[in-house]
């Protein structure tokens, strides 16, 4: 079973660095997302892999063997791209047939393969069918099953379920990350699609602007993002500019907006400095008066409800914190099904625990969370 | 590739004789203007036909669409011979004027180069509307523009790289238009007669004059058009709503189709078919079995269309096989974006350089570097002057493959030369029969450098010409039928091609 | 008076039906999404309303007018495509104003309400470029603005930011909602993306090979869906096949395998084959092995999500269930092999009939 590393790797088009010294390796048999906006550079970097596209510097390993002037034939790496390719003249089985021919086996062996393959994909009843004529979530077995096929190691998938209906990729999602676990391949998954990467990566990949933010479980890249980026392309969170006003060995103190003070956990920065606040939407807990809190004396604010929306799992509300701020909180559905009426007092709390915190960025927060 | 073609074995000898000189500029002059006013009314006619092709009911859109291609499939010989009789004293509308109805001369010129450069605008037209997303026009629909405006103000400008394109395209064709242009000029000349009678008359100066006025002019015409075309800005921001919306309406838009496909049939389809008339009577009086016979004159005509058939199977195979990968080059743009572009004009120039001059200046340049035989710098020329037209629709062909097609079937473990077999080739294989019965029919087709390389030889529309001018004298059955032999193989040609497409479609 | 109204739609080309007896109405200043897999005609549907298709049944009304023959350039219908479709060779301001200056207006006389609009979507710093200097997501609000601009009160969203990355779909859905209501619009939003239609609608209108299943508000659907496809279309779900064994004044009990669970359904009679929908965050885990609605079983499969942990357990003959636990519950010490009990309330417990077609046939999304 393969596995990749690559030593900084650049890339450039034109004046564009889509690639800025990357370094990264992926052991054998991982299930590895790459996330990132558009423009990130994580087609660049599949593609680096798969030998279409030759870096301008930096090294590539697969299986410890430096790959950089080897043809794309010869890697051992399949690579999908995000419309799967089916090759439109042939038929599903010849198209997953195409691999070992390709590579010099005999015509019966590969037809004989290909057949195995489409049944073990349960579409072995459309082998004569043309790939137009089989529906998006049916194309893209036939990719993997071609993919497959030629019994490479290493599976490059570029968005492979981004043509798919909202509703499909969350069904098929599981079965992709299934598929390569029971053929023991690595698998590379690119996607701009951060549920989708924490509902099926090993480790998620947070890139921007050609270079990684964060390499790390779902749960990590979850709980401590390493940037206000991270924190902010992964789940929804709270961003509230601050000003440390004290420092301790078990955490310090922030100053809000208005003088709200606010305990933290970090102690990285010091008295004096400008920094970001962040805390998860889910992390937040609201409280309608009355309503027992712990007694904490720090990080219990009051609020009005400006608006409340249900987004099926949770309920979403936004709040106006008695400092001005804004804040939202994601509620489960399982703990509570009312929508709060605009307009309701609440009292909304966190623990010191929940929050991370960043130096201010130098170009403003809005440009630096700039998505859009 | 063939920049060789440029080196023009300048003879130097600008001939201090004015009136020589005054009459191939005005030649020159004319043939511009010819070219200029025929690529407009191409357009006015051509780009609602197309309309009608694409948006009306499939199965008109489809008669429409044969019909629009009969001009093209005959060789121009052959056309130009057929408008002579059609407005002249044989054709339809002689008993009604008493005599013919038109003589040759400028205006039998333009309605001979509107009929054959009118089938370029139409498939250039036909193929970008069909692609056309009509989304833009819909959306400024949804926003209150009535159909007219929306085609107007949005769907023509997003066109508009199209449109020069096919203007730029009937355009050349004009100003290349050797032999029918001869048959139906009379006394006037423009740029590809006047070499023609100036080489007659052994006039070489005159001659390479000519051909190097022409074409630096052609190129310099091309360059500025495309360059104002593409960026010149029209007033598409006025708005008329009360009249669009009338001439949107349904009594509107079936005056405007009906006029435009009558002027269509009886200006180019008619005169095309018209040849039928003669070479049928040709058949009964006699006329065939002495052809077949091969006795007398037609020993000649059976010489020179096979040595016409030769050469365009030699230019076909070899433009096949030196086309491909140029147009792979193209196409992949293997060689980076500004070297592409480059290599991509200089493949036009043979499109854009009238043959004639093209002939020319090849036969100067092969008789300067050392003595060729004459079937030689014939064949050269006819792979030069046939060869953008494989490079082009393959290359066409070949973009519109997806490379993550190719990128894909090399990951899998296939290598370039197995993708290019069992990817590429079999997904643009219709391109390849429409690039190779293109160059054939071209080659076939082709008068004017012939015209100007040879002096023995004569390929078989050459000899027409001769024929039908008089310079050798045959009878006129002889003439229809000669014609109508030569239009046999290059219309069953297209036809086979046009069912080929249909197939795929 | 409703702004839309439509009864008796209907569309076929040859064998296909795409659409089938379609009758809705939409009321002013509601948002209303129409959702469903590709291919259940949510897009023919909106494409009827504004004249760019032909139905072949059925009657259109807008504003109380019958739209008959009427067509696209008359029906004063803002749309929004999916593909972006700002005209290219335009720039941004004479995008937006292209509504009112087909219609007579001079380009001076519609700069105001044109600054406005490209103000509300903060685009007015970009009103000089070109479509392509700017991203997907701006072009698509640029569209919205365009679409304004003409000035009708009813707009349809064709899949808007289906060609858009996930977090610039989040974002502009909010500030095109946002904007929508404080105008006053009324909106028909067209998307194959069940949270979109959830966060932003008053009103969701399902859809399945060219009829409408169900209608209503997210949260009713969400929660007391009335229809098996919509319970697994809106969110996930666990499909578990059971009898009703008993009638009790707080709802049917169903039994699954060996266990009986109470629900609050109150339309199914004892002895009738049913299958029984429960979401995978409705399932927790419990301690109390004795409490109501519980199934034991053992955990096959674990994965930390970051806001929440997602068990798979596998309950009996080879049926797993899907658990979702949130993080916010506090952390569980539990590995995978361990056997746990879960449980979920009754009103929780989703009861439908055995489809005709079986399960599969009917909950399928493509």
């Amino acid at each position: 079973m393969p596995s990749v590393r690559l030593v900084d790797v650049v890339k450039r088009f034109g004046t564009i660095t889509a690639i800025n010294r990357l370094s990264m390796e992926i052991p054998d048999g991982e299930y590895v997302c790459i996330l990132g906006p558009t423009g990130s550079g994580k087609t660049s970097l599949l593609k680096i892999v798969a030998g279409l596209t030759i870096p301008d510097e930096g090294e590539v390993y697969i299986n410890d063997r430096l790959v950089v002037s080897m043809p794309p034939e010869e890697r051992g790496a399949v690579y999908v791209p995000q419309q799967y390719a089916l090759f439109p003249h042939m038929t599903v089985l010849e198209n997953v047939a195409f691999g070992p021919l390709s590579r010099g086996t005999s015509e019966d062996e590969a037809l004989r393969t290909a057949r195995e393959m489409l049944e073990m994909m349960r579409l072995g009843h459309r082998a004569d069918s043309k790939p137009d004529e089989l529906s998006g979530g049916m194309q893209q077995r036939v990719a993997l099953a071609r993919g497959l096929a030629t019994k490479a190691k290493l599976l490059l998938l570029d968005e492979p379920l981004g043509a798919l209906d909202a509703r499909l990729r969350v069904e098929l999602r599981h079965k992709l990350r299934e598929l390569a676990k029971e053929s023991g391949i690595t698998a590379i998954h690119v996607t701009h699609d951060q549920a989708e990467a924490t509902a099926i990566g090993d480790q998620i990949v947070v890139l921007r602007d050609g270079r990684i933010r964060q390499y790390a479980t779902p749960f990590h890249v979850y709980m401590r993002p390493q940037s206000l980026f991270v924190a902010y392309f992964v789940g929804g969170a709270n961003f509230f500019q601050a000003m440390v006003a004290e420092r301790h060995s078990d955490g310090s103190i922030l100053e809000l907006n208005q003088g709200l003070l606010v305990k933290v956990q970090d102690n990285t920065y010091l008295p004096g400095e400008e920094v970001v606040l962040v805390i998860r939407e889910d992390r937040v807990n609201v409280a309608e008066p009355g309503e027992q809190i712990p007694s904490e004396l720090y990080n219990v604010v009051q609020g009005e409800v400006l608006s409340s929306r249900f987004l099926g799992e949770f309920i979403s509300c936004q709040i106006r914190l008695a400092n001005g701020d804004l804040l939202t909180s994601r509620t489960p559905t399982s703990k509570t099904d009312r929508l709060l009426p605009a307009g309701q007092k609440v009292i909304a709390h966190f623990e010191p625990s929940d929050t991370t915190v960043y130096s201010y960025p130098p170009i403003g927060l809005t440009r630096e969370l700039r998505v859009l | 590739m063939f920049g060789i073609l440029l080196k023009l074995g300048e003879m130097g000898e600008i001939f201090r004789d004015p009136a020589l000189l005054a009459r191939s500029q005005s030649a020159i002059s004319w043939s511009m203007i010819l070219a200029f006013s025929v690529a407009s009314l191409d357009l006015l006619i051509g780009l609602p036909l197309a309309w009608l092709i694409v948006r009306s009911n499939p199965t008109l859109g489809s008669v429409v669409d044969t019909l629009a291609d009969i001009p093209f499939m005959i060789p121009t010989v052959a056309l130009g011979f057929s408008t002579m009789i059609f407005w002249g004293p044989q054709g339809p509308l002689a008993p009604v004027f008493g005599g013919a109805f038109l003589t040759p001369g400028l205006v039998l010129v333009v309605l001979l180069h509107f009929a054959f450069s009118l089938p370029v605008v139409v498939r250039v037209m036909v193929g970008e509307l069909s692609g056309y997303r009509e989304t833009f026009e819909i959306a400024a629909k949804t926003l209150g523009a009535e159909p007219l405006t929306a085609v107007r103000t949005v769907t023509l400008p997003i066109l508009r790289p199209a449109l020069v394109a096919s203007f730029l395209l009937s355009f050349a064709r004009s100003l290349s238009e050797t032999g029918a242009t001869i048959i139906v000029a009379g006394t006037f000349e423009n740029g590809p007669v006047f070499i023609k009678n100036v080489k007659d008359a052994g006039l070489e100066g005159a001659l390479s004059f000519a051909s190097f006025v022409l074409i630096v002019g052609s190129i310099a015409a091309f360059v500025l058009i495309r360059y104002l075309g593409l960026r010149l800005r029209l007033p598409v921001s006025k708005v008329w709503p009360e009249t669009e919306r009338k001439l949107s309406g349904q009594r509107a838009v079936l005056a405007r189709d009906f006029t435009v496909f009558a002027v269509f049939a009886v200006i180019a389809i008619a005169p095309s078919l018209f040849i039928a008339l003669p070479s049928g009577q040709a058949v009964f009086d006699g006329t065939l079995s002495e052809a077949l016979s091969g006795r007398g004159v037609w020993e000649t005509y059976w010489q020179s269309l096979i040595l016409s058939y030769v050469i365009g199977i030699i230019a076909t195979v070899v433009n096949m096989l030196v086309g491909m990968p140029m147009a792979v080059l193209i196409a992949r743009k293997r060689l980076g974006r500004q070297r592409t572009s480059l290599i991509d004009a200089l493949v036009d120039i043979p499109i854009v350089v009238p043959s004639v001059a093209l002939g020319a200046s090849l036969a100067f340049f092969w008789r300067t570097v050392g003595a060729l035989p004459e079937l030689l710098i014939l064949t050269i020329s006819h792979l030069t002057i046939t060869y953008t037209y494989f490079v082009r629709t393959m290359s066409a062909s070949i973009e519109s493959v997806p490379v993550s097609l190719e990128e894909t079937a090399r990951t899998l473990g296939a290598r370039p030369l197995t993708v290019f077999r069992r990817i590429v080739l079999p997904l643009t294989k219709y391109s390849v029969l429409s690039g190779a019965i293109l160059t054939f029919t071209r080659s076939v087709d082709e008068t004017g450098a012939t015209a100007a390389v040879t002096t023995k030889l004569k390929t078989a529309p050459v000899l027409l010409v001769d024929w039908i001018k008089g310079t050798v004298r045959v009878s006129s059955s002889t003439q229809s039928l000669g014609v109508a032999m030569l239009v046999m193989v290059s219309f069953v040609a297209l036809l086979v091609l046009r069912l080929a497409l249909r197939k795929k479609r | 008076m409703p702004q839309v109204q439509i009864t008796g739609l209907a569309k076929r080309y040859g064998s296909i039906t795409a659409l089938e007896n379609i009758n809705l109405t939409i009321r002013e200043k509601e948002y209303v999404s129409i959702i469903g897999p590709s291919g259940c005609g949510k897009s023919t549907l909106i494409k009827c309303i504004a004249g760019i298709i032909k139905p072949d049944e059925g009657k259109i009304h807008i504003n109380g007018k019958s739209m008959g023959d009427v067509p696209i350039q008359h029906r004063r219908i803002g749309y929004v495509f999916q593909e972006l479709t700002l005209f290219p060779h335009m720039r941004i301001i004479e995008n937006v104003s292209y509504g009112p200056r087909v219609q007579g207006q001079s380009l001076q006389s519609s700069r105001a309400l044109v600054s406005e609009l490209l103000d509300l979507v903060k685009l007015s710093d970009r009103a000089g470029s070109f479509p392509s200097e700017l991203s997907g997501g701006a072009q698509q609000k640029v569209a919205v603005s365009r679409a304004l601009a003409s000035g009708s009160t009813l707009l349809l969203f064709d899949e808007p930011f289906g060609a858009l990355d996930a977090k610039v779909r989040m974002e502009l859905r909010y500030e095109i909602k946002r904007m929508t209501t404080d105008l006053g619009l009324t909106v028909l939003h067209v998307t194959h993306d069940q949270e979109e239609a959830m966060s932003i609608s008053d009103r969701i209108i399902v859809m399945k090979a060219g009829r409408i299943v169900e209608d209503g508000s997210p949260l009713e659907l969400y929660l007391r869906p009335k229809n098996i496809f919509t319970a697994n279309f809106l969110g996930e779900a666990n499909f578990l096949e059971g009898k009703v064994v008993e009638q009790t004044p707080a709802g049917s009990v169903v039994q699954v395998g060996d266990t009986c669970l109470q629900t609050v359904d109150q339309t199914r009679r004892v002895g009738e084959e049913v299958i029984v929908a429960v979401r995978p965050e409705f399932l927790q885990v419990t301690q109390d092995l004795k409490g109501q609605n519980c199934l034991r079983g053992k955990i096959s499969g674990i994965r930390f999500m970051g806001h929440m942990t997602r068990f798979e357990v596998e309950v009996s003959e080879g049926r797993t269930l899907s658990v979702e636990h949130p993080i916010c519950f506090g952390e569980l010490d539990i590995e995978p092999q361990d056997e746990i009990t879960i449980a979920a309330s009754p009103p929780h417990i989703r009861v439908y009939l055995v489809p005709e077609d079986g399960l599969d046939r009917e909950l399928q999304l493509e």
